[in-house]
């Protein structure tokens, strides 16, 4: 699997977006696939780096086949996305309250989500799948 | 990668702000700054168009402050629009359920049309 760690105090977005573009377009991975990895990324690490108190997360991909395996592995407050519930999306785009959108955008663009939260690590599991 | 902004008055109170690169965590206050200087500058601002022909990502960050920029131009009775959405963008807006509540424009003459509406309405006083 490939790592990267990223220090939520300090980081670059853009950076860490342009590394995995890079992993991923080595691996010959389809252009969709890339954008949708790095919106992940970005909702998921966004999310970390804001309300999860953790000072690291380490990233971890693995691809193969058909198949993206995205990992997400911080230490900070446990929270699971996969029971976080969005509300507000039934409203009209201008009257909506802003929160919630990143992790509905994972749940949506991730063919399989899997949670975890054990010695005092939260980690995210999610596969993109695609015609390979 | 960086976001290019560049806006232009097309009519008294109708302008377009052209987005290029991508609209995330890293550049959502550049197009805040970018929409803050366009109110600076003009006394009356009716209809913001956002050309996204050379936006290639958007993240919900991005999606905040255009939503944003809709309930600021929805409060003083003007309104947004989107031409040129590219069909990754088309997807993000799609899965969070917000393309029925934008007005969506594929082409300029789409759009022409719509403007040439919009300044009948603002010439009649309507806007």
């Amino acid at each position: 699997m490939w790592h990267l760690d990223i220090n939520t105090g300090n980081f670059s977005m853009t950076e860490v977006a342009q590394r995995i573009a890079a992993y991923l377009a080595e691996c010959r991975c389809p252009e969709g696939i890339i954008f949708a990895i790095h919106l992940v990324v970005e909702e998921l690490l966004t999310n970390v780096a804001c309300h999860g108190h953790s000072p690291e997360i380490r990233l971890g991909i693995e691809m193969t086949a058909g198949h993206v395996l995205l990992e997400v592995v911080d230490s900070g407050v446990p929270f699971n996305p996969l029971e976080y519930e969005v509300q507000g999306l039934d409203q009209a785009f201008a009257d909506r309250e802003v929160g919630g959108m990143g992790i509905y955008l994972v749940k949506e663009m991730m063919d399989e989500l899997s949670y975890t939260y054990k010695d005092g690590k939260n980690r995210l599991r999610a596969v993109k799948q695609f015609a390979p | 990668m960086p976001l290019q902004l560049t806006y232009e008055q097309k009519a008294p109170g109708v302008f377009t702000l052209q987005l290029a690169g991508s609209l995330d965590t890293d550049t959502y206050q550049d197009y805040e700054a970018e929409v803050d200087k366009l109110y600076a500058e003009f006394p009356v601002v009716k209809v913001i168009i956002l050309d996204l022909e050379g936006l290639t990502y958007i993240s919900s960050a991005g999606v905040r402050v255009i939503l944003a920029t809709k309930k600021r131009l929805k409060g003083m009775g003007g309104e947004l629009g989107i031409l040129h959405m590219q069909p990754q963008i088309e997807k993000v807006f799609a899965i969070i359920k917000a393309l029925p509540s934008l007005q969506v424009y594929g082409s300029i003459a789409e759009l022409d049309a719509y403007l040439k509406a919009i300044q009948k309405k603002v010439v009649a006083g309507e806007m």
